[in-house]
């Protein structure tokens, strides 16, 4: 007789509320008449995102004591719980931005469908507790991904981004795999705890064969955080795909790729932590260096943006590196604004892009802070934020950061990065310049519908709400961070 | 001790027989060898399953994969035909040279960790019971510790079908 493990429905449910919801939004491609169908996936996909919230926030409020579910193959926990709401959030905004975005509708109920699943994935890996949950989460979220980026054929590139992000995302998977089968192979175990039990029980740590996988498990999720040196198809995908992808892609995959990172590296490696601490410190020093000196050069501003997102990848991963609680709470609470930073900025780069019907570069910035002043103040603030400016969370995530690698005795670290920050300092000033220190008559560009641009008042609703979480993660410090702190204190 | 040196000797060629098989699929320029040398490379994979006891498995490996999804493979090649771009047409270049140099680098760690640091623990097998690879404890297996695991393989390949669908349809509108 086969007893089988006890479901508990209750920590899977963030999960299974995007799942139902892009289930619906799926039907919508065969049920709902083809006018209706945006309106309907986007309704769907939206309401999914925030029953997921809901769901995450109950998970939170009922869960203070972590533990292992459904054969201990996901963890129900406050870390993987507040992840969830910060991916669903992303997610959310997300379905706003791309409510409007002209795509040809053939495939627009399976784009919302895709979008909901994507999130499921991601949620559902932010709980992934033993390598196999942790590979397949990886798998769903990032094939939902490659679809996504490629779903827009009328858009030149977008095709070309999926399949680079499908080769280079599957050569990350492949080294996550191996890994995960060399740590299997030195401790015969699959869960996290029991992979730091037979390394404490065997005297494992420092064997070559455990060491190796550990170090192909983090290259895999570099990937996917998209850290350098394994960043280089950031720039080209997050250029090809659609404006609405590319800031969901940016805000949520980096939350949950980050917060699985922080995950296995504390439960299953604490042994190696003095090897696997310097290893993410390098990384997130190359991640700062490639990304804020390659932002430099860029004239177009979702390849800026993306290196931008490589650069903050090295600010979270200084987190991740200080192996400390205060890191962990410093990442949490960074995920937050950054996320709406992110979305926010990506959302108003989708909104002039559509307004000229080209890619935006900072030269055809010119003036459109002018033109559109909700929209321009809002990239100013998202860019001032990006650059740590006090008065937008970014400031205190910065702040929190530094002090995790501070306390954890890494003074050079602190160095590195508020170096990054200086440098960053002029790409993201350069925005703001363009938006309102240059006439917008030195741009040969007319709108081209003529006449008034198109009023796009979903677009403005979910800038509007990034604006409000980056400036109200400044003011609402002290909530935001007794979140984390019982977030994090699931693992320090 | 003989039985040892067979079990040696069938690994020996399975193993260089998939790493020769699996450098074959990428550098044929044609499609249709391509696909061929996957089915040898799965064919010895399913050699080395059933030198590490897993008979269920190694049977599953060539049903399923040498069989049902290379027939598709190479129905596939038959619709598009045979094209296809040369991969060396532009000679070789640095991202080459690195790409060949850093995956050197790597099969010598791997080289180096397996065969030399860990030769103490690996030289000797584990103990394998007479359950060990039978279809009911794979089964068993499935239903009880990798329960959610086993449920969530089939939503991602539910979704890599919807995906496959998506783009499929696209293509067929463009021509």
């Amino acid at each position: 007789m086969i007893s089988t493990p006890h479901v508990d429905w209750f920590a899977l449910s963030p999960t299974l509320a995007l799942l139902g919801a892009g289930a619906v939004a799926l039907l919508g491609a065969v049920l709902v008449p083809r006018r209706a169908r945006r309106p309907f996936g986007a309704t769907v996909c939206a309401f999914g995102f925030v029953g997921a919230i809901a769901a995450a926030a109950l998970v939170y409020g009922f869960s203070a004591d972590a533990h292992g579910v459904i054969g201990a193959a996901i963890q129900r926990d406050r870390l993987g719980a507040l992840a969830e709401m910060i991916i669903a959030g992303a997610g959310f905004l997300a379905v706003w931005t791309s409510a409007t975005e002209p795509m040809p509708d053939d495939h627009i109920a399976e784009y919302y469908a895709l979008l909901a699943w994507a999130g499921a994935g991601m949620a559902f890996l932010t709980t992934a507790s033993t390598l196999m949950t942790l590979f397949l989460g990886l798998e769903w979220f990032s094939i939902s991904l490659y679809i996504l980026c490629a779903i827009d054929v009328d858009l030149v590139g977008s095709l070309e981004a999926g399949l680079k992000y499908l080769i280079v995302g599957g050569f990350g998977s492949a080294m996550l795999l191996f890994g995960s089968a060399l740590v299997y192979g030195a401790t015969g175990a699959l869960r996290f705890g029991e992979i730091a039990h037979a390394v404490a029980a065997q005297h494992l740590s420092h064997d070559a064969l455990l060491v190796a996988g550990l170090a192909l498990v983090i290259g895999g999720l570099g990937f996917k955080a998209s850290a350098a040196p394994f960043h280089m198809w950031t720039p080209d995908v997050y250029e090809g795909a659609p404006t609405p992808v590319t800031a969901f892609m940016s805000a949520a995959t980096k939350t949950a790729a980050l917060v699985l990172t922080l995950r296995v590296l504390v439960t299953a490696f604490p042994q190696e932590a003095r090897l696997w601490t310097l290893a993410i410190a390098v990384i997130a020093c190359a991640s700062l260096a490639v990304g804020n000196l390659a932002a430099l050069v860029q004239r177009g501003v979702k390849r800026m943006l993306a290196y931008s997102s490589i650069s903050h990848a090295g600010f979270m991963l200084i987190a991740i590196a200080a192996n400390n609680a205060l890191g962990g709470r410093a990442l949490l609470y960074y995920l937050v604004p950054y996320s709406a930073m992110s979305i926010g900025s990506f959302a108003v780069v989708a909104a002039r892009e559509r307004e000229l019907n080209a890619p935006v570069t900072v030269e055809n910035l010119a003036g459109f802070g002018w033109e559109r002043p909700l929209l321009g103040i809002s990239l100013s603030v998202f860019m001032l934020g990006f650059a740590g400016f006090p008065l937008t969370g970014g400031f205190v995530g910065k702040f929190y950061v530094f002090a995790a690698a501070y306390r954890h005795g890494w003074t050079w670290l602190v160095i590195v990065g508020v170096a990054a920050t200086a440098v960053s300092l002029y790409y993201y000033l350069g925005v703001v310049r363009a938006l309102f220190m240059r006439p917008s008559a030195e741009l040969q560009l007319a709108p081209v519908a003529g006449g008034s641009p198109p009023s796009e008042r979903l677009l403005q609703t979910a800038v509007t709400g990034a604006l409000v979480v980056t400036v109200g993660s400044f003011f609402a410090v002290q909530p935001l961070i007794e979140g984390a702190k019982h977030a994090a204190g699931v693992l320090f | 001790m003989a039985g040892n040196i067979l079990v040696w000797i069938v690994w020996v060629v399975a193993a260089l027989a998939c790493l020769g098989s699996g450098i074959a699929v990428i550098t044929f320029s044609n499609p249709f060898y391509s696909a061929l040398s996957l089915i040898g490379n799965l064919a010895s994979l399913a050699v080395l399953y059933l030198l590490l006891s897993a008979e269920f498995v190694a049977a599953a490996q060539v049903l399923v994969y040498a069989g049902a999804v290379m027939v598709m493979f190479l129905f596939v090649i038959a619709y598009l035909g045979g094209r296809a771009d040369a991969p060396w047409a532009g000679g070789p270049s640095w991202q080459a040279l690195g790409a060949v140099a850093a995956s050197a680098a790597l099969l010598v760690e791997v080289i180096v960790v397996i065969g030399l640091k860990s030769s103490g623990r690996l030289s000797h097998s584990a103990r394998v019971d007479f359950f060990y690879g039978r279809p009911y404890e794979i089964g068993r297996l499935f239903l009880t510790d990798h329960l959610l695991a086993f449920e969530i393989t089939s939503i991602v390949l539910l979704i890599a079908a919807v995906g496959g669908v998506i783009l499929g349809s696209h293509s067929r509108e463009t021509q």
